[in-house]
């Protein structure tokens, strides 16, 4: 049960955020605690993180891309590019185009295929010292239940994510939007995974994401992550054609950033909260404050994606962002923030 | 002259940099020269490239010129100790670019770089001709510098629109530019200040010859035969200037290295968005996918699939 909210706390520092911390604070300490004191730990699933902060699927590769900029083991967690039964090439170019406050695209899952995920990919992954996510995406249930299957094998793996939600191939909404035909794709993968962590990416491309959350926590999900891109397009009026070679793309960046944290307060209320499952919340994060705004809506942890193209240090500046906001409200651990947004005035 | 030690491929070496503009001036009409001043800015070699965020690195994501970074590839570099200088000569095209032409000295901007594969010096070759076409022309200034400064018999090819469209500066009068494609002189100072005597067209021949740099360059190869097989030929510029170029070199079985262009967000290999067919005779359809900002942005030419080529599907 959730401790109740006594609005009459009084707030901690001029934030004006009013947070129940006095049974956590420290004895007669006025100031903000120390740095290093705050549990910066979360779990998603059986799953610990050192820090809530983890790179989304398709914005940071397989593992190598990044380690000349930041120093990877300092995440929370990474995740892969989509990894498919077969190699795929992706989709002609123009790929990507940029628009207001974010970027269109549609890459179209271009992959090594599985074999050589795990030949060439897997052992530079393990070796960054730090839980790797990987995404699979596939056409049918059978390949996403091969493809999880042999990569719950693989001890390196430490969580599988379910891309059900990629708007950028003929197949790739299907299961994201179909709440019914999730939950048996979910059920179905659950049933072979046995060691990583389950986690379904959940598209914000459907009319009550609720319904779909729902089914994937029934059929078994240890975590949500969400949201994927938004399906977009843009028009090149010269041409009047669309930019984009597939007409369509996922619209990212901090453009989506409203519509995504209010699909994680919908869904952290209605479904994910009440049954205990936690969120990795995404969607147009660039700042720490993006980040506490998330983890304020209700996600346990949440993910870089988009912002990484800018800069690829953004998940360390996050890190440290929020561990010095619940410093400076001497909040210990980032886990006592999730979901605590004030009601009313 | 700064011939760079270390791998242009040690990818520890890269980073995110804030610069301070030293100078950003109109070079000629469409084209403006930024010198950016970095402290401790990593090895880096003539192809290369840097991702120049178009905003300003404090302020949010969503206000100054571009969202994403526009890559640039690097026209100088000079080092003094620790602290270097790069150049960058760009055209106003969009949004990024526009932002940058606004910007003035010591405001600071944040650089993401080095990136990408330089241009190779093959050792057994003494000759390189650079062949550049309008916003192209960049890399070849500082490739002219480091290819001279290593003993190479360096001759530029410099094509554009119109002298307004010429990111470079004539010596002199600019009707002393020369019309003869077969005669190279010291006539660009860009080229002139490493000894490297260039040839100039425009289309319009509102400067030099008039006339395009492929067809400059093609007659220029058949009068130097002797000379041109000993060379390397290293090309950047709009896509079909480079494929005339490139199947000139071809036919004479002249190498040649192409520096590519596409639309990018990260430049480093993540976001999957600049792809360039690459011949593969064991691919089904002949060819597969590489990325131009880690596999190139320089390329074999005899490994390119033309965007305007017909090839497989």
């Amino acid at each position: 049960m959730r401790p109740t909210y006594d609005t009459r706390t009084a707030p901690t520092d001029t934030g004006g955020l009013t947070l129940p911390v006095g049974r956590r604070m420290l004895a007669g300490m006025e100031s903000s605690i120390n740095l290093s004191t705050v549990d910066m730990a979360v779990r998603i699933g059986r799953l610990t993180l050192r820090n809530p902060v983890v790179t989304l699927s398709g914005t940071c590769g397989y593992g190598d891309e990044y380690g000349p900029f930041m120093d990877l083991s300092l995440l929370g967690a990474f995740t892969t590019k989509s990894v498919t039964l077969e190699p795929r090439r992706g989709n002609a170019p123009p790929r990507v185009v940029e628009t207001a406050g974010g970027m269109l695209n549609a890459i179209g899952l271009a992959n090594v295929g599985l074999e050589r995920f795990i030949a060439e990919k897997l052992p530079v992954l393990s070796a960054l010292g730090v839980p790797a996510i990987v995404n699979v995406a596939g056409h049918t249930i059978e390949e996403y239940v091969k493809v999880c299957r042999t990569l719950d094998a693989q001890p390196a793996v430490a969580g599988l994510e379910l891309n059900v939600s990629c708007p950028n191939v003929a197949d790739g909404l299907v299961f994201g939007t179909d709440a019914g035909a999730l939950g048996e794709l979910v059920r179905a993968v659950r049933a072979e995974v046995r060691r990583a962590v389950l986690i379904v990416k959940l598209s914000p491309n459907v009319t009550d994401i609720s319904r779909t959350a729902a089914a994937a926590i029934e059929a078994g999900a240890e975590a949500l992550s969400m949201v994927n891109t938004f399906v977009g397009m843009a028009i090149d009026i010269e041409r009047r054609r669309p930019v984009l070679s597939n007409t369509t793309g996922g619209l990212s960046g901090p453009a989506i950033k409203p519509l995504a944290l209010h699909m994680v307060h919908r869904v952290y209320r209605q479904v994910a909260g009440p049954a205990g499952i936690p969120i990795i919340g995404m969607g147009g994060i660039v700042t720490w404050r993006d980040a506490v705004e998330f983890i304020l809506a209700g996600a346990t942890a949440v993910g870089i994606g988009t912002a990484l193209f800018i800069d690829p240090t953004t998940p360390l500046k996050v890190v440290e962002g929020l561990r010095a906001y619940l410093a400076s409200r001497n909040i210990l651990a980032v886990s006592e923030l999730v979901g605590r947004l004030e009601r009313g005035r | 002259m700064h011939l760079e030690a270390r791998s242009p491929t040690d990818r520890g070496a890269r980073s995110v940099f804030l610069a301070a503009v030293r100078a950003n001036d109109p070079v000629c009409r469409d084209h403006y020269r930024l010198i950016l001043a970095l402290a401790g800015f990593p090895s880096a070699q003539p192809g290369q490239f840097v991702q120049i965020l178009c905003a300003d690195p404090e302020g949010p994501p969503w206000a100054g010129g571009a969202f994403t970074r526009r890559p640039f590839s690097i026209g100088g570099l000079r080092r003094t100790g620790n602290d270097c200088e790069l150049d960058i000569i760009y055209r106003v095209i969009g949004p990024g670019t526009k932002w940058l032409a606004g910007l003035r000295p010591g405001v600071q901007v944040s650089v993401l770089g080095p990136l990408g594969r330089p241009f190779e010096l093959p050792a057994d070759r003494p000759v390189a001709y650079l062949v550049g076409g309008g916003v192209g022309l960049p890399p070849m200034i500082w490739l002219a510098e480091v290819a001279a400064a290593v003993g190479r018999q360096v001759v530029a090819f410099c094509g554009a629109r119109s002298a307004d469209s010429l990111p470079l500066r004539p010596r002199g009068r600019q009707d002393a530019v020369p019309l003869s494609p077969t005669e190279p002189t010291l006539c660009m100072e860009e080229f002139a200040q490493w000894g490297v005597p260039a040839v100039v067209c425009t289309d319009d021949g509102t400067l030099g010859r008039r006339g395009r740099v492929p067809e400059v360059f093609t007659s220029y190869l058949a009068s130097h035969a002797d000379e041109a097989a000993q060379a390397v030929v290293y090309t950047c510029g709009p896509e079909p200037m480079l494929r005339l170029v490139a199947r000139s070199c071809e036919l004479l079985g002249i190498p040649c290295q192409v520096c590519l262009e596409r639309t990018m967000a990260c430049g480093m290999g993540t976001c999957q968005s600049c792809v360039v067919r690459i011949r593969d005779a064991s691919d089904a359809q002949g060819w597969r996918y590489q990325l131009c900002c880690t596999d190139g942005p320089v390329f074999d030419s005899r490994a390119v699939v033309w965007q305007d080529e017909k090839w497989g599907t």
